[in-house]
């Protein structure tokens, strides 16, 4: 394995090469909520396979003050992509609405898309908390890595969005979206899963087939 | 010619003498609090024995845009105090920014004078703070001003904006905010001198006279060897790109319990919402007091201070 650092405005990022290969077939492992880069397997892929450290995660900084929101993940995948290129992205719970967030808003540097269980999947919920709970007030006592961590998954995620990125990510060419058919059973619990699962041209299979077909066209 | 015979000033005399503004005073006392590893820059007027008022300044601004306001209410028996929110003015920058962030700075604030309930203003995202923290904390705020700060009702969605709209509309979100998260990294503000500065902020502020607007400049942007810049770090991205809409942000106005009083501009102006009193009075307590000032943008406070102060001031007796 080998590793570099994206500097990603203030923010330093760690991007690891999991394996060599084909660089013109690339997958990007984005990792579960409190993971890291560290803690995934590599798949098997024919091409290069990398996985990135979100900001206050594994081996990227953890600046103070916190302020971290899906968006600037979502940021920190598209610094990622444009350091290595275009991209399969496979994401796992926190990781996977993270891939299609980019899928959506950067789709010229997405591939395809596999969604994948794993920690943070549901974030803060469908709607915004009521304000006594609300997470700007409910993590005033954390700090450092403990506060990026908690607002990670602290986003509303609503299914309606969710519809908007797939139809957005579809439309704009960022390849093919499919679902780990084992997401199926807890998608009735977490709305924004369950709208990409109904949404047309999503398809609900085992990840390795998802990750074959996406290889076979090209990674 | 020789330097003793030279009577023309520095420039940047020229420039300090230039931003005099009838009634504004610099504040006191200025001192730092941390909110979680960020410098917040505080200051205040009035004297430290009288009662405390808290004032919050809007998004792409500063504390010292109180620097009328604040004497005015400081001179009526009032410790005023605000800040600059991370990012802004004298406050330190942060890696990120966020909605979330700067309630828990506001919070930081309000922690540094203990937890005895106190009586708050709030200009634009200042009063959102505000709205905010009046909803989840009531029983740290005795009275509530908010200065054109409640944001409008979402018209894109009310008006039924077809998927494919959305989808427009969205790319062109994501692309903006892509773009400035990929130029953040070391990137500065524009030099100019005190006058373009000032122009260029009187794109957004259109009403304000360009006397208080070179006044601005010398509050809010520091001068360097090739001029001023303005003290807001470039990395802030206003609107953000997530799923928030702005109705997210009238939740909870109905149900705050402390004593609300509302000052909306009903001229509208770029940087604005543009609420008006008749489509956000649903969304507002029943005891609420609202004044709509006819011949004022959203700085209402900076186009009629004199009747702003006047208002607050008899509020809060």
């Amino acid at each position: 394995m080998s590793s570099r650092i994206v500097r990603h405005g203030a923010v330093r990022l760690a991007l690891h090469r999991l394996r060599e290969g084909d660089e013109r077939v690339r997958l990007l492992l984005l990792h579960e909520a409190d993971g890291s880069a560290a803690e995934l397997a590599v798949p098997p892929w024919e091409g290069e396979v990398w996985a990135l450290d979100f900001t206050g995660h594994g081996d990227s900084s953890a600046p103070s003050g916190g302020g971290l929101s899906a968006e600037i993940l979502l940021s920190d995948v598209d610094a990622a992509l444009q350091e290595i290129g275009p991209s399969t992205l496979w994401g796992f719970g926190l990781g996977a609405y993270i891939a299609l967030l980019t899928a959506a808003a950067a789709p010229e540097s997405v591939r395809g898309v596999v969604l994948s269980a794993g920690r943070g999947l549901a974030g803060g919920g469908p709607e915004p908390q009521p304000l006594d709970r609300s997470p700007a007030v409910q993590l005033a006592a954390l700090r450092g890595a403990e506060l990026l961590r908690a607002e990670a998954v602290a986003d509303v995620r609503p299914p309606g969005y969710a519809r908007l990125l797939v139809r957005q990510a579809r439309e704009l060419g960022a390849g093919r979206l499919s679902v780990d058919e084992r997401l199926r059973g807890e998608a009735g619990e977490i709305p924004w899963l369950q709208a990409v699962i109904d949404s047309d041209g999503v398809r609900c299979e085992p990840a390795s087939l998802a990750l074959a077909e996406a290889a076979r066209i090209g990674g | 010619m020789s330097q003793e015979t030279d009577t023309t000033p520095p420039a940047s005399d020229v420039e300090s003498r230039a931003a005099d503004y009838p009634g504004a005073r610099a504040p006191e006392r200025e001192f730092f609090v941390d909110a979680g590893g960020v410098e917040i820059r505080c200051i205040e007027w009035g004297r430290e024995s009288d009662p405390l008022l808290l004032l919050a300044h809007g998004g792409a601004d500063f504390a010292q845009t109180f620097d009328v306001l604040g004497p005015r209410l400081a001179s009526a028996g009032w410790r005023v105090a605000s800040w600059d929110h991370r990012g802004h003015g004298g406050s330190g920058r942060a890696a990120l920014y966020s909605w979330d962030a700067d309630v828990r700075d506001a919070l930081a604030v309000l922690d540094h004078y203990g937890r005895e309930a106190i009586p708050v203003v709030g200009h634009s995202k200042g009063g959102g703070l505000f709205s905010f923290l009046c909803s989840a904390l009531p029983e740290r705020f005795t009275h509530f001003v908010n200065i054109d700060g409640i944001p409008g009702v979402d018209r894109r969605y009310g008006k039924e904006l077809t998927l494919e709209e959305r989808v427009a509309g969205r790319d062109r979100l994501w692309k903006r905010w892509l773009e400035g998260r990929r130029r953040s990294a070391g990137h500065r503000r524009r030099p100019g001198s005190l006058a373009e500065l000032a122009e260029r902020r009187a794109a957004m502020n259109p009403r304000l006279s360009e006397e208080w607007l070179r006044y601005l400049v010398t509050v809010g942007a520091t001068q360097s060897e090739d001029g001023w810049r303005w003290n807001l770090d470039p990395a802030i991205r206003m609107g953000g790109a997530g799923p928030w809409r702005p109705s997210w942000g009238l939740r909870g106005l109905a149900e705050i319990e402390v004593p609300m009083l509302v000052l909306l501009g009903r001229i509208q102006e770029p940087m604005g919402w543009g609420t008006t009193p008749e489509e956000v009075k649903p969304y507002l307590p029943a005891s609420v007091q609202l004044q709509a000032y006819e011949d004022s943008g959203h700085f209402v406070h900076i186009e009629h201070p004199e009747r702003a102060a006047k208002a607050i001031l008899e509020f809060l007796s």
